[in-house]
């Protein structure tokens, strides 16, 4: 194992999980960097990345109409930090954009009305299609937070999310362990990047539409944090349940090949307010994409 | 014949291209090694190395022989080892950081008195190492500062210890036994090296900050942190009381807002050696770990 990713992972306190590899078509092309890439992690809201190209295929065969309006109501609503998930009224929108808000923002309200409409056998169907035999999504993010009550003996969310927080508790949930709820690997991520950068996951026009909405990811903490760079474009999807910070995506420098990178880790800290672990998504992102960068062939 | 006594004279001759050299290695004469090899050879029915008047060179089917040769070596060799740690009295080794003071000393007393029938051998090295030396089997308990990243391992309860507030004699004259953390707001505060638990080292420094601490932090390993203080140069943290040396004056944090945090981590019991019992081990430390803070 990559001994610099082992360092940066160490200083920063987190347990990591990496995997890169250069976006290509061609399957002689080995050259990757791992750091326990197979390794079953719980994936917190980087399920939203597969239930959004579960969506697109949905749509793609006809079956769901994109810009058809839908009402999600302010009752049964997923809390959450961002976007619907935060008002407090009823809210119509197009399909479409209720899925660009689940990946955009990563707003769970949208998420799971978007699950509860395509089920979760649809889902599993896309991962299997895909190849993505290492992932397997057990249900959305009202199901994690459902767990995180109950192991921490917390009587709803917010008391829930305080005791895991709490250094001295030290509490596990299972909504963190990779046996009990939704898990996927750093390489089946970076599996199922390579299929949307290169046309494969949907119809060519679903998956130009959905790395356009992953460029939009507002949180720039993470995996763009190790690529400050103007003219740099980093196209992602995080995912955070408790100490777990995690993000995946596609780091495209100007004239070179596009490198996809997942990084998911696991705090020793509890906090939900963790920079250090945040920024080392970047770091580990910029070590290992860094020796893999090279340019297009012309 | 014996196999296994055959292959080491393979392996020795292999790795000294000299059965001059591999004799000695093997403290025997020659000629029983070269009519060992010539056995082996018709044994195996191969020939495993090509002999001039010069040297000595593995036949490609001897390059291929030599690491199968090689495994069935280390398996012996484990297995005899295996058998040994099953008749001879147990062991135990515990890691010990040391952040944990006098604390180390009053577990290690209440363990010996739960664990009659175990022998202790303690080990102090910082939490990082200790977390490395538990993953490989090196040590079977370790107690640790937390947070730190356990994952993969059984952690127990958290137990926290408070520490005193180390002051130089003459930088603010306070009487009172209990101080805000304020009163340092302005001086460096000597910790041990970030490296050694990044984890626990981020979270008193963010605590220090949290409560309005302004000054900049200096690694200083454990053992010189008191020394530091005297000299004048920084504030610093102890479980312990200041030594009754001139030059520092130990307070009570108010609200009790820095302690250390210490937890014991054990491997998981399927991967470590299969025969200790590690959980009962492993508990005995958490309860005196637990015992012993709660004194404090």
């Amino acid at each position: 194992m990559d001994s610099r990713l082992r360092e940066v992972f160490v200083d920063a306190g987190v347990r990591g999980w990496l995997h890169a590899v250069p976006v290509t078509e061609q399957v002689d092309d080995q050259d990757e960097r791992g750091y326990d890439a197979d390794q079953p992690v719980a994936m917190a809201s980087l399920y939203k990345l597969p239930l959004l190209v579960a969506w697109c295929r949905a749509v793609d065969a006809g079956e769901i109409d994109p810009v058809e309006r839908v009402t999600l109501s302010q009752l049964a609503r997923t809390p959450g930090p961002a976007g619907i998930s935060t008002l407090q009224d009823p809210v119509t929108m197009t399909r479409r954009d209720v899925v660009q808000m689940m990946m955009t923002l990563s707003d769970n309200a949208a998420a799971d009305s978007i699950l509860a409409d395509l089920g979760l056998d649809r889902l599993s169907g896309t991962l299997a299609a895909l190849g993505l035999h290492a992932t397997t999504v057990r249900g959305g993010t009202a199901d994690s937070q459902r767990l995180v009550i109950d192991d921490t003996g917390g009587t709803d969310l917010d008391t829930a999310v305080r005791l895991l927080a709490d250094v001295d508790l030290a509490l596990e949930s299972r909504a963190h362990d990779a046996a009990y709820t939704s898990a996927t690997t750093a390489r089946d991520m970076t599996r199922l990047l390579t299929a949307i950068w290169t046309d494969a996951a949907a119809s060519p026009e679903s998956c130009r539409w959905i790395r356009s909405v992953m460029q939009r990811q507002i949180w720039r903490h993470r995996l763009a944090s190790g690529f400050p760079h103007d003219d740099v474009v980093v196209a992602g999807k995080t995912g955070t349940l408790g100490s777990l910070r995690h993000e995946v995506g596609v780091v495209t420098f100007p004239d070179e090949v596009p490198v996809a990178v997942a990084v998911l880790t696991h705090a020793a800290r509890p906090e939900l307010a963790l920079p250090r672990a945040d920024a080392a998504i970047g770091t580990a992102a910029r070590t290992a994409v860094t020796p893999l960068r090279r340019p297009t062939r012309r | 014949m014996d196999l296994l006594r055959h292959l080491r004279f393979f392996v020795a001759v292999a790795e000294e291209r000299h059965y001059g050299h591999a004799a000695t290695q093997l403290q025997m004469t020659q000629p029983p090694l070269s009519q060992g090899i010539r056995r082996l050879e018709e044994h195996l029915g191969v020939r495993l190395f090509d002999r001039d008047a010069r040297s000595v060179r593995l036949t490609d089917s001897g390059r291929l022989l030599l690491p199968l040769a090689e495994d069935l070596l280390a398996s012996a060799a484990r297995l005899r080892q295996t058998a040994t740690t099953m008749t001879a009295r147990r062991v135990t080794r515990i890691g010990l950081p040391p952040e944990l003071g006098a604390v180390a000393a009053a577990v290690t007393v209440r363990l010996h008195d739960a664990l009659a029938d175990v022998d202790l051998d303690t080990v102090v090295a910082p939490t990082e190492t200790l977390l490395e030396q538990v993953r490989s089997a090196g040590i079977d308990i370790a107690i640790t500062r937390h947070p730190a990243v356990v994952d993969g391992l059984e952690a127990g309860d958290v137990a926290r210890v408070p520490t005193w507030l180390l002051l130089p004699a003459g930088h603010a004259h306070d009487s009172r036994e209990s101080v805000p953390i304020s009163t340092a707001a302005d001086l460096s505060f000597a910790l041990s090296p970030r490296r050694h638990h990044p984890a626990a080292h981020d979270l008193i420094v963010d605590t220090l900050r949290r409560h309005g601490h302004t000054g900049t932090t200096m690694p200083v390993e454990p053992a010189g942190i008191a020394v530091t203080v005297a000299t004048g140069r920084a504030a610093g943290l102890s479980v312990d009381p200041p030594p009754p040396a001139a030059g520092i004056v130990g307070h009570r944090i108010e609200g009790n807002l820095l302690p250390f945090r210490f937890r014991v981590v054990t491997a998981k019991q399927s991967s470590a050696r299969p025969r200790a019992p590690l959980r009962a081990w492993a508990s005995e430390a958490n309860v005196a770990l637990v015992a012993a803070c709660e004194e404090r």
